[in-house]
């Protein structure tokens, strides 16, 4: 199980990530994150919900009315042309962490 | 649904009610009735549901930049160890959300252990006082003593177990130490947290209390029909079998009870203020401890002595009633002393 300390700077990009596929609104972001991310990572309603209004603030996602799949109306959330390339930035932000993380960890029995 | 609906009232009831906090909270309730409607067609029931949800909230605070709100500080938390002199007391840190969801998950997992210990206490004495009335009665082939020496092992197997399952428990909750011991600071967050808690608990703990009270109030029924129905002969011999079933009925609305208790307990722990005399309220829960752990035995000893000594099968089973009346009596007086010297 991951912290929510540790994985916070990486709502913004699971996020983006989701939008770069289709529109969508909170309640099916937080679905598909729990469904990807299985027992390891267990988001809170907070958690994505900052992250949503942070990134529209931000100008990274605009969002509009629309109507879930049960007809219901929700807020929808669409990626940005800058939200695609802060992604891109993020991504490759990313890989650089991860590798830089990667060198100490090397030979460290679990 | 309504318990969703007031545990965002309360969340939100802090913060003013600007334009942008009130679409936080329409939107916020659309994600949980969202997350309550898919946990009932996973099959959950509407408890487990909105207990599901009410976890998976997180914490208002982390808005804080978005709705243009400041994060609320615990208050003494801000106390700076530096600024004042070493005498000072420097209030314990708060316990963080993650903190209070772990401990509450805990509770609720070793509850069922911590019951069923309570009830094997309770149902310890029982094959002692069935094979012994039996023997006394001739009802079996085994003389008193080889009765009373198994029933004996008997009840100190129970309580072996239970003793195992109360130590294995208290392994289980040591890295709560701090929050059991109230050695926090109470944070508004963790305090809205934990009353939701209490209220999405508390519809099955109402259930479960009505269920308990029902078989206390039964349980006499045993001891009394047989002491009034039966032929006296009849009586003497069964009296042993009818107090097991009494003990059981007792013990089962014990489990019960206590089985459901869990949330509730998580969310006194983590709502209890914090007090700088610790020892003294341990020394008062102890006291009220002491006395409920012998009365029991003691008024089972009672009822034997009168039972055996004076032959009176009969007429001793009022001892139960009142035994119990007494105790109500007893615990009442307590704790209004308690209290009156909590005013002091």
């Amino acid at each position: 199980m991951i912290s929510a300390d540790a994985i916070r700077g990486y709502v913004d990009l699971m996020v983006l990530s989701l939008l770069r596929e289709h529109p969508s609104y909170a309640y099916e972001l937080a679905q598909q994150i729990t469904a990807t991310t299985g027992s390891d990572y267990a988001i809170k309603q907070t958690t994505l919900y900052s992250a949503v209004k942070r990134l529209e603030t931000t100008g990274l996602v605009t969002s509009y009315p629309g109507a879930s799949g049960s007809g219901k109306a929700r807020t929808y959330y669409r990626i940005t042309p800058a939200g695609s390339i802060h992604l891109a930035q993020k991504v490759a932000e990313w890989r650089d962490t991860k590798s830089v993380v990667d060198r100490f960890v090397e030979g460290i029995e679990q | 649904m309504n318990v969703i609906t007031a545990y965002l009232d309360t969340m939100f009831a802090a913060y003013p009610p600007s334009s942008r906090m009130l679409e936080a909270k329409a939107e916020l309730h659309t994600m949980m009735e969202d997350a309550y409607t898919a946990f009932l067609d996973q099959g959950m029931s509407e408890n487990e549901a909105v207990g599901r949800v009410i976890t998976e909230f997180g914490n208002l605070d982390e808005l804080a930049a978005q709705l243009g709100i400041t994060a609320e500080i615990a208050p003494a938390a801000a106390t700076q160890p530096n600024l004042v002199g070493a005498t000072v007391r420097v209030a314990p840190a708060p316990i963080t959300l993650d903190e209070a969801e772990t401990y509450a998950h805990a509770r609720r997992t070793t509850q069922t252990r911590f019951a069923l210990a309570q009830a094997l206490f309770v149902l310890s004495p029982a094959v002692l006082i069935v094979l012994s009335t039996l023997s006394a009665a001739g009802a079996i082939p085994f003389s008193s003593n080889a009765s009373a020496l198994i029933g004996v092992l008997v009840l100190l197997a129970f309580v072996a177990v239970a003793v195992g399952m109360l130590i294995q428990r208290k392994q289980q909750l040591a890295p709560f130490a701090r929050i059991t011991a109230g050695e926090f600071t109470r944070s508004g967050a963790v305090d809205r947290w934990a009353r939701a808690l209490a209220t999405s608990a508390a519809p099955h703990r109402t259930t479960a209390q009505q269920i308990a009270i029902g078989l206390w109030i039964l349980a006499i029924v045993p001891v009394l029909a047989l002491s009034l129905l039966a032929p006296p002969d009849t009586s003497r011999t069964w009296i042993g079998v009818a107090l097991a079933a009494t003990l059981l009925m007792i013990a089962a609305g014990l489990f019960i009870l206590l089985r459901s208790g869990g949330d509730a307990s998580a969310a006194a722990a983590l709502t209890q203020s914090h007090r700088g005399d610790l020892g003294d309220r341990d020394e008062k829960r102890s006291l009220v401890g002491v006395i409920a752990s012998f009365y029991g035995p003691l008024l089972l000893a009672v009822y034997f002595a009168w039972s055996f000594i004076g032959d009176a099968w009969d007429s001793s089973w009022i001892v139960w009633p009142v035994g119990a009346v007494l105790f109500g009596a007893i615990a009442a007086g307590l704790r209004s002393w308690e209290r009156y010297r909590a005013d002091a």
